[in-house]
């Protein structure tokens, strides 16, 4: 028996239409949906007959948020596919440039879509009437980031310098100081981003997640490496179907993400943080300490707070690897066969899988892509069924504001995954 | 003091990147919300679709099922103007791909099944509505969009000049990536204003704002084939942001 269904319908401060529906009986949750009502836009479908050259640019068009890491993704799908491999200037850079998107995409979710829920605002724009300095902030990092991922790709919004096999061109090398003077500058404000979201009262949520996310002895792994799991299991981009797998359910029309043993998992900034604490550079270990988070970090809700770790990582990594210089080569003509890729990238919301079969000729014959988001959102729902029952004693509204921002937590990409949340919640 | 102009964000079948160019406008934004309200803005607002008129609607996305035909036909009927934002809205873009099965066998498509064309089709806004400007390019350009709110604000209707991406190009001295690579590039017949953005980043135009009205795309598709560029490359390049619009001609 039913006592209450909570209904979240178009969840707000989220990318894209998505709505959860919780149904609670005696204080415990009995189902959650995490509806995602979308308009399904079937890239899988229209990319077969394209040409594997294509995909970078028609892939970044999967997500406005994140086209940046689509664009790297499927680029390094090809290569795996055609054994094209980079020099390491050219990884290097991709990597600055997957920073810069990770910067935007945290900075936009930590002041525009997440703070709001702690400062008791509808809006960011809302709230600038009384914290301007604080808002003002917010677009600084956001304008920063854009302004590396133009410099690297040209354009913010789906990026048009990334090809197979390198860049259409190198960055302007003249504009090389004013950029990293610029980075020099937002490390400022990225402490201050670290402070403020220290400040922010946290649900108390312990729930126990298995966590994937690609992990490197190099460095803090964001476009290389091989996806780890914390039971401690490895695997690359070609055993990824065998270790991850995907089933439909009736109420999404998003796929739910299973590892092999049948359990949930949570992939993104605290899976990444939580894996890889180790590689992060010392100012971004600083930051962490001063939030006063360490590994593992459980509760979803402090995800905010590595986001803002997170920006401080992308900054300060940058900056390294721009001073090291841009002057990649100019991208090898590919030889094209018969063949099929795969590849793992860490986007701003976690690991995230393209895989492609190709013809002989280059044409694409079939597309697998799977994204965070669709990575977590068994993980969201199972993450209701553990938070209910403390808090089940609430008022509807409370309760239907407190789920929206445990959804939020995973800054779901909703365009991403083509699915959508509503948060329902119904009494009797 | 005049009173702000009461606008509406929405978003159909569509990546978010054209309202993210919105977000990404960052300190000017707040700027422009001197002479601005947001009334609706999902994505980083909590503020529910007030029930009074607006001012002006900017809407990113195809139409690619009956509730969103039936929300776009709401929003015409509560706003004064409608701005189709981005290639989803001005001719379905990307998504209209799949208008178009790979074989190019666009008559199945003509008799779905009702199923189908709940996921099936991709318009742009003007298959249903009245849309008093447009917003090319995948996604729209900051300037343009800048352009178009102060237009807004100051009761003019946006300037959106009638130049091609080539005219822009060839402005700026690039080099043509087609006589000199021999790979096709759509600026001649693409609608100028991104200020020649792929050339300049030494990529071949592929035509995300749309055809203008006027240029010779067959001209143009000679000129390729002339050039030994083969029949299925030339329609892969037709049939990409503005299948749709190619289509029909």
């Amino acid at each position: 028996m039913v006592d209450r269904t909570i209904v979240y319908d178009y969840i707000s401060r989220v990318e894209g239409e998505g709505s959860l529906e919780v149904k609670i009986s005696e204080g415990k949750a009995v189902d959650a949906k995490l509806e995602i009502f979308e308009a399904p836009r079937f890239f899988e479908a229209f990319l077969r007959g394209r040409k594997a050259l294509e995909l970078p640019e028609l892939t970044s068009r999967i997500c406005g948020i994140c086209p940046i890491a689509h664009v790297i993704t499927a680029a390094k799908a090809v290569e795996n596919a055609l054994e094209i491999s980079l020099d390491e200037k050219t990884i290097a850079l991709r990597k600055a440039l997957a920073l810069s998107g990770i910067m935007q995409s945290h900075a936009l979710h930590v002041y525009f879509l997440a703070a709001p829920d702690f400062l008791g605002y509808s809006s960011a724009i809302a709230a600038s009437k009384d914290l301007m300095d604080v808002v003002r902030r917010g677009f600084r990092l956001k304008r920063i980031a854009n302004m590396v991922s133009e410099y690297i790709g040209g354009r913010a919004v789906h990026p048009v310098t990334l090809t197979v096999g390198g860049f259409s061109r190198p960055p302007l090398a003249e504009r090389l100081d004013e950029i990293v003077k610029l980075l020099d500058s937002a490390i400022e404000d990225a402490f201050e981003t670290v402070k403020l979201v220290s400040g922010f009262k946290y649900p108390e949520f312990e729930p126990n997640h298995v966590n994937v996310a690609l992990s490197s002895n190099d460095s803090y792994a964001i476009t290389e490496g091989l996806a780890k799991t914390s039971s401690g299991e490895y695997f690359d981009s070609r055993e990824y179907r065998r270790h991850v797998s995907e089933e439909q359910v009736p109420h999404s029309n998003t796929k739910r993400s299973k590892l092999k043993n049948n359990s949930s998992f949570e992939v993104g900034p605290v899976a990444r943080f939580n894996l890889n604490y180790e590689s992060l550079c010392d100012m971004a270990k600083e930051a962490a300490e001063k939030a006063g988070l360490k590994p593992p970090v459980r509760n979803p809700f402090k995800s905010t707070m590595v986001r803002a770790v997170e920006i401080v990582q992308a900054i300060d990594e940058m900056r390294s690897i721009l001073k090291e210089g841009v002057n990649v080569p100019p991208p090898r003509k590919p030889r094209l066969r018969q063949s099929t890729g795969a590849a793992l990238t860490e986007a701003p919301r976690g690991l995230l899988y393209h895989s492609y079969a190709l013809d002989r000729d280059g044409r694409v014959l079939s597309a697998d892509i799977v994204t965070p988001t669709a990575h977590n959102s068994w993980r969201v729902e199972e993450d209701v069924f553990d938070l209910v029952p403390s808090v089940a004693s609430m008022d509807d509204e409370a309760l239907k504001n407190l789920l929206g921002m445990l959804v939020r937590a995973y800054d779901p990409c909703i365009s991403c995954s083509v699915h959508a949340f509503t948060v329902k919640l119904t009494r009797k | 003091m005049v009173d702000k102009l009461r606008i509406g964000v929405f978003k159909l079948t569509s990546c978010s990147g054209c309202q993210m160019v919105l977000v990404h406008l960052e300190e000017s934004l707040l700027e422009i919300l001197n002479h601005v309200e947001l009334k609706y803005f999902r994505m980083v607002s909590d503020d529910d679709l007030p029930n009074e008129p607006l001012d002006a609607a900017i809407v990113e996305g195809a139409v690619t099922n009956e509730e969103e035909a039936t929300m776009l036909k709401k929003i015409r009927k509560m706003s004064k103007f409608l701005v189709a934002a981005g290639a989803c809205a001005v001719t379905g873009g990307l998504n209209a791909m799949k208008n178009i099965t790979p074989e190019g066998e666009v008559e199945n498509t003509v008799y779905s099944s009702p199923e189908y064309i709940r996921s099936g089709k991709a318009f742009g806004l003007s298959e249903y509505v009245k849309v008093d400007a447009y917003l090319y390019g995948c996604p729209i350009d900051r300037n343009e969009l800048v352009n178009a709110l102060m237009s807004l604000v100051l009761h003019v209707p946006p300037y959106i000049p009638g130049l091609t991406v080539c005219m822009e190009c060839k402005m700026k001295g690039n080099e043509c990536i087609f006589l000199t690579r021999g790979e096709p590039c759509l600026g001649p017949v693409t609608v100028g204003g991104c200020g020649a953005l792929c050339p300049s980043n030494n990529v071949a135009c592929e035509g995300c704002r749309g055809v203008l009205n006027g240029t010779n795309v067959n001209g143009l598709t000679s000129a390729w084939a002339n050039a030994g560029v083969s029949p299925e490359a030339i329609q892969l390049k037709l049939r990409k942001y503005a299948a749709y619009q190619n289509l029909r001609r």
